[in-house]
């Protein structure tokens, strides 16, 4: 009877693992896992890209 | 949207190496390591001709696709960057960047690895822009203060382009109009000869 009792509890525990939080992703493979960059961003991209337009035809411009 | 790149002409290219001095002394680059080198082709030849090559900044770029723990990232505006807290110096993005951009410095003796070390388009790296701990892992920001990267912008003969692709490519193509022809290092009378 004890046995019986313990393979019962056995797979009820074995069945309630089972319900555990399938949602977390150890690795979610080639996405960047560092520090986030501020200047990365599209809103700094765009906040520089004029000046930089600007700078590269001043350099690069024969004179 | 900007996409920056970097365009070497063949035709005016000196082999200076000014770009690769200026780069290293900008960026306190350790020795060994080059993030910028020129290339001869034909050295001594008649039609010898130079470029200066580092990282091209690929917008679909094999060093990120092949790094086991993701360390590589690209701007907004498509300056390719990497976070050398992740880097573990296992060379893989060395093999699979077909410009050799990738270098590591030498730490200690058996051939043993740093943190890989690129071209950053002087944009840094994931750090506070002009942070002590930027400036000591991945050099100026030059970029954040509105400047192109210097090696382009110092060249003595603006062989070196840098700067948004449309822009770059709009001044490479009048330079070329203006020459009258396009440059022969590759094309058909070079590999063929004048027929």
């Amino acid at each position: 009877m004890p046995y019986k009792s313990m393979l019962l509890a056995l797979a009820v525990g074995a069945l309630a693992l089972t319900a555990c939080d399938s949602g977390v992703t150890v690795h979610e493979p080639g996405v960047y896992k560092g520090k986030k960059d501020e200047s990365a961003t599209k809103e700094a991209a765009d906040r520089r890209a004029e000046p930089l337009r600007e700078r590269a035809l001043l350099a690069h411009t024969d004179r | 949207m900007a996409r920056m790149k970097f365009l070497c002409d063949a035709e005016r290219c000196i082999e200076c190496q000014a770009c690769v001095t200026a780069c290293k002394n900008e960026h306190e680059v350790p020795w060994g390591v080059n993030r910028r080198r020129v290339i001869v082709m034909d050295d001594g030849m008649p039609g010898e001709k130079s470029v200066s090559v580092a990282c091209m900044h690929c917008t679909d770029a094999p060093c990120a696709a092949v790094c086991p723990v993701d360390c590589f990232y690209t701007t907004a505006d498509g300056i390719v960057l990497h976070d050398k807290d992740l880097c573990i110096g296992c060379g893989y993005c060395f093999y699979a960047c077909p410009f050799g951009a990738p270098q590591y410095p030498k730490q200690t003796a058996f051939g043993v690895r740093g943190k890989m070390d690129k071209c950053t388009f002087c944009a840094g790296g994931p750090e506070d822009a002009h942070s002590e701990a930027e400036l000591t892992k991945y050099g100026t920001n030059r970029i954040a203060e509105g400047k192109l990267p210097l090696c382009a912008e110092m060249c003595s003969t603006k062989a070196l382009l840098a700067g948004d692709g449309d822009v770059v490519a709009d001044i490479y193509r009048q330079r070329v109009m203006r020459r009258g022809g396009r440059p022969q290092t590759w094309g058909w009378q070079a590999a063929y000869g004048a027929a």
